[in-house]
């Protein structure tokens, strides 16, 4: 059981939800992750995902990537049914999705890094012509111009900081082209001005694509988030515009207070 | 020393070394052609083939720990098929290297698909299981292989009328063959597919998550070793004009995954300087005790104990990252 | 039908030959991730082993155990000697390490215990036949059958009923919870070891009143014993069980019906499990850690 606001967001009401998860449910042996999960994901709009260690964010996040399959419901996106779909596919059709941790090629520098993920989405990754891996390292180049990595396109990736890794991963990222943008606690261990810079880093980039966001910095949430679901123990609590969130009992019971200090 | 996976341009120094080694391999291949030696060419040519499949083998490895038990197996019957095809073309060499290759594409492509979901210990099982079962058709089928006898008699190779059947000329179509297959590997390295198969040793999770068909991969990765193992294998029995059931062996797949590690795995030209240590030591001992299989044994636990990233990297100085 | 009832007893025997190896085989891989391919030298040794004690005039039933506790011996000072450092490796190091190993091995007994093909000299009691429906069957393997059944009760029952067993299992499941509970996981590894090495041993000595011993020998059991394992599925014992006999009855019917391609078929019949079932045939089901 969810509640979903009834208060009309800033955002205009396009048309049907990029996302959309009907009655979703999965379990392991004998523990269930999750229940009965109906949610939405808008066109455009940032989604934050919160809750308790163990709600299942991450689980979910497997869902819909295509790792796992659910149990039950459905899970459409752009309209049609990601069922069949493998992980590859589910990719190569714009779901794109960060993990917990930084996953980068070690041994490549960072436009390397990135030019990987510009050829997957230009569908010349299998190609035996160096021409095809120069023109994806002109296109890395560009990207990453835009980050705080400006300049250092050439170093090896492994040499980076954590925080400077976590910026090379979003750009891997956002090299697929994505149009809905799955990001699993993108600014965990980050410093605070790290933090924003990266974020403002996803939504310069793209600024009309649909992100699910997933974190435990509640203060980043409320911040950039249009809406925000609030996860426990395996079930949608709530699914609203966040200071509606805060006022919810039940998301504040999950939290614990934790909500309460925030100013809407 | 070609890295299969290393950013192009990161090191100055190393890129011009990079751009000298055809050039310094041109002269390393012409040193045994100019010494003239009808044994050392022969050997030599041996080395260069077996080299080439074992530097195949490097990029199955290194395109995400595929440790194929069953390498020799795809060598074996390229060499096989270019035996038998001989006496049907008249030693047309052309048409014997391009049997011996489609050979080693089809073997080669059999056993990816077949161990398309495997990984780790079930892939060394099953490329195991596959090629034992090349071996048994070698070892059994005598009316096509010639049992455990093996293959003797078949024409020598031929260009036209001219025949190759000096170790000249033998070894000089060896040291073409290793040439062109150390490009097309290399050329690969550097290519988005290069990327890709190390992209897939590193993060197969993440290539996933970025579209890629790890599946299709794997294939490519088969077909390409499949191409220059075969070419390899194809010129493999006119070196000694005979071709037995040992070559397809598991023990003879083993033998190329100690090359492998002895040359260093990250390494493409690694492949040839293990087949020149193992074959030379081999060689070497053979003619002097019975119990040469005794000390390569204990020659090559020494190195996997104190040398487990393989000679060449430890002549690059430094454990592989 | 009593032909083939003869054949399946064959194929009994077999079985248990390859359930004493698989089952070394997979205790070392559950239980330290560790790949031992010097593990077919383990089964021959313990041949030589049974049958040089059978020619020498000693109580014939020693035979087994003596040749269980050499091998064990000898498994334990290779753990502690080169082993041990490799159970974190790479899989990869490991198949490098142990075919390195097996290679120095073969050759130390074909130059301890000649090229020959040696058979062991057989008390009376287990030479000769009974008959078995009308056909004649070797007395030595219904020994085997008979010993297989009570070793695998006892393993069964050591396992599943006493507290090491218990120790055991649990570090097959969890390795590193192992240590938090105060077990001596290094003890536990060796002693791992040495009882894989053992089972390899007393299998081949028993084995070797049915299949001889010759150099060669060593790699034909490796290949079965990591058949065994592998299509069994690598987490779990009831899979090995499972596979052994399988293994045991394709490789002894396919004798019967194409002697001449008989490998290849059994090679055709396990590769097409292998690629069926690429979890094993037997799996322990659940979320993988």
């Amino acid at each position: 059981m969810n509640d979903v606001g009834t208060d009309a967001s800033a955002m205009p009401q396009e048309a049907a939800p990029i996302l959309t998860l009907n009655g979703v449910g999965k379990s392991f042996g004998a523990v269930t992750v999750l229940q009965d999960i109906d949610l939405d994901v808008r066109r455009g709009e940032t989604l934050g995902l919160i809750g308790p260690n163990g709600a299942g964010k991450t689980t979910l996040f497997n869902l819909i990537g295509g790792l796992h399959a659910p149990d039950t419901g459905r899970i459409r996106f752009r309209g049609g049914d990601l069922a069949p779909r493998s992980p590859a596919a589910r990719a190569r059709m714009g779901l794109v999705r960060t993990f917990q941790k930084s996953l980068v090629f070690p041994e490549l520098s960072v436009q390397d890094n990135i030019a990987i993920a510009v050829r997957a989405s230009q569908g010349t990754g299998y190609s035996l012509r160096r021409s095809a891996h120069v023109l994806a390292r002109s296109h890395a180049l560009s990207l990453i111009d835009t980050s705080p990595l400006k300049g250092r396109h050439a170093e090896s990736v492994s040499g980076l900081s954590y925080g400077e890794q976590r910026i090379v991963d979003i750009l891997i990222a956002l090299a697929q082209k994505p149009l809905l943008l799955l990001l699993d606690e993108p600014t965990a261990g980050l410093a605070d001005t790290e933090a924003r810079t990266l974020l403002a880093l996803v939504r310069r980039q793209h600024a009309r694509i649909s992100i699910v966001l997933i974190s435990h910095d509640i203060d980043i949430v409320f911040q950039t988030c249009d809406r925000v679901a609030v996860l426990d123990l395996g079930k949608l609590l709530v699914v609203d515009a966040p200071r509606n969130v805060v006022e919810h009992p039940a998301a504040r019971a999950a939290y614990l207070g934790q909500l309460s200090g925030i100013a809407s | 020393m070609t890295s299969l996976s290393r950013s192009p341009g990161k090191h100055a120094p190393r890129a011009a070394a990079s751009r000298a080694l055809p050039l310094a391999a041109l002269v390393v291949l012409a040193l045994p052609g100019l010494l003239g030696d009808e044994f050392l060419l022969r050997f030599a040519a041996e080395v260069l083939l077996i080299g080439t499949a074992v530097m195949s083998l490097n990029l199955l490895i290194g395109s995400g720990g595929l440790v194929s038990l069953g390498h020799a197996a795809v060598f074996g019957v390229s060499a096989y098929t270019a035996a038998i095809v001989a006496s049907q073309v008249d030693g047309n060499a052309v048409a014997i290297v391009l049997a011996g290759t489609m050979a080693g594409v089809a073997m080669a492509g059999l056993m990816a698909l077949v161990s398309l979901r495997s990984s780790g210990l079930h892939f060394l099982v099953m490329t195991l299981v596959i090629g034992q079962m090349a071996w048994e058709l070698a070892f059994r089928w005598r009316e096509l292989t010639g049992g455990a006898d093996g293959l003797r008699g078949f024409p020598k190779l031929a260009l036209g009328d001219w025949y190759l059947d000096d170790a000249l000329g033998l070894y000089a179509l060896a040291a073409l063959t290793a040439l062109a297959c150390w490009s097309l590997l290399r050329q690969t390295a550097a290519a988005p597919l290069g990327q890709a198969l190390s992209g897939m040793r590193d993060q197969p999770l993440r290539m996933t998550a970025l579209g890629y068909d790890l599946k299709r991969l794997r294939i490519l990765a088969f077909i390409l070793t499949g191409i220059t193992t075969g070419a390899a294998g194809a010129l493999y029995p006119f070196v000694n004009q005979y071709v037995g059931p040992n070559v397809v062996h598991w023990s003879m797949s083993a033998a190329f995954v100690i090359m492998a590690v002895l040359g260093s795995i990250r390494s493409l030209v690694g492949g040839y300087i293990g087949a020149a240590l193992y074959l030379t030591i081999q060689t070497y001992l053979s003619s002097y005790t019975d119990r040469w299989q005794l000390i390569i044994g204990i020659l090559f636990v020494t190195t996997v104990v104190f040398m487990p990233h393989g000679i060449v990297q430890k002549i690059r100085g430094g454990k592989t990252p | 039908m009593s032909y083939y009832l003869v054949q399946s007893l064959n194929a009994l025997s077999f079985s248990v030959l390859l359930l004493l190896t698989g089952l070394g085989l997979a205790l070392v891989l559950n239980l330290m991730n560790f790949i031992n391919l010097a593990h077919g030298s383990f089964f021959l040794l313990g041949g030589y082993v049974a049958i040089q004690w059978l020619a020498s005039g000693a109580p014939w039933w020693l035979a087994f155990p003596a040749a269980f506790l050499l091998t064990a011996v000898i498994g334990l000072v290779l753990d502690r000697l080169a082993f041990a450092r490799f159970y974190a490796r790479p899989h990869l190091m490991q198949v490098l390490l142990t075919y390195g190993l097996s290679v120095v091995f073969a050759d130390l007994m074909r130059w301890g215990f000649s090229a020959d093909t040696l058979s062991p000299a057989l008390p009376a009691i287990l030479r000769g036949g009974v008959w078995i429906a009308g056909l004649p069957f070797p007395s030595y393997r219904l020994f085997l059958i008979g010993i297989g059944l009570l070793l695998a009760l006892t393993l069964w029952y050591a396992l599943d009923k006493t507290l090491w067993g218990a120790a055991l299992r649990a570090c097959v499941i969890d390795r590193d919870i192992v240590e938090t509970l105060g077990l001596n996981a290094r003890k536990i590894f060796s002693a791992g070891m040495a009882l894989a090495a053992g089972l390899a041993g007393l299998g081949g000595a028993l084995g070797a009143g049915m299949l001889s011993a010759y150099p060669g020998l060593d790699e034909e059991v490796l290949i079965l014993a990591l058949l065994v394992v592998v299509t069994g599925g690598l987490d779990n014992f009831k899979g090995t069980v499972a596979c052994a006999v399988l293994l045991g009855f394709v490789t002894t019917f396919s004798r019967v019906w194409w002697p001449e391609f008989a490998n290849f078929i059994t090679l055709a019949i396990m590769a097409g499990v292998l690629v069926a079932y690429p979890d094993g045939l037997v799996t322990r089901g659940g979320r993988k850690a």
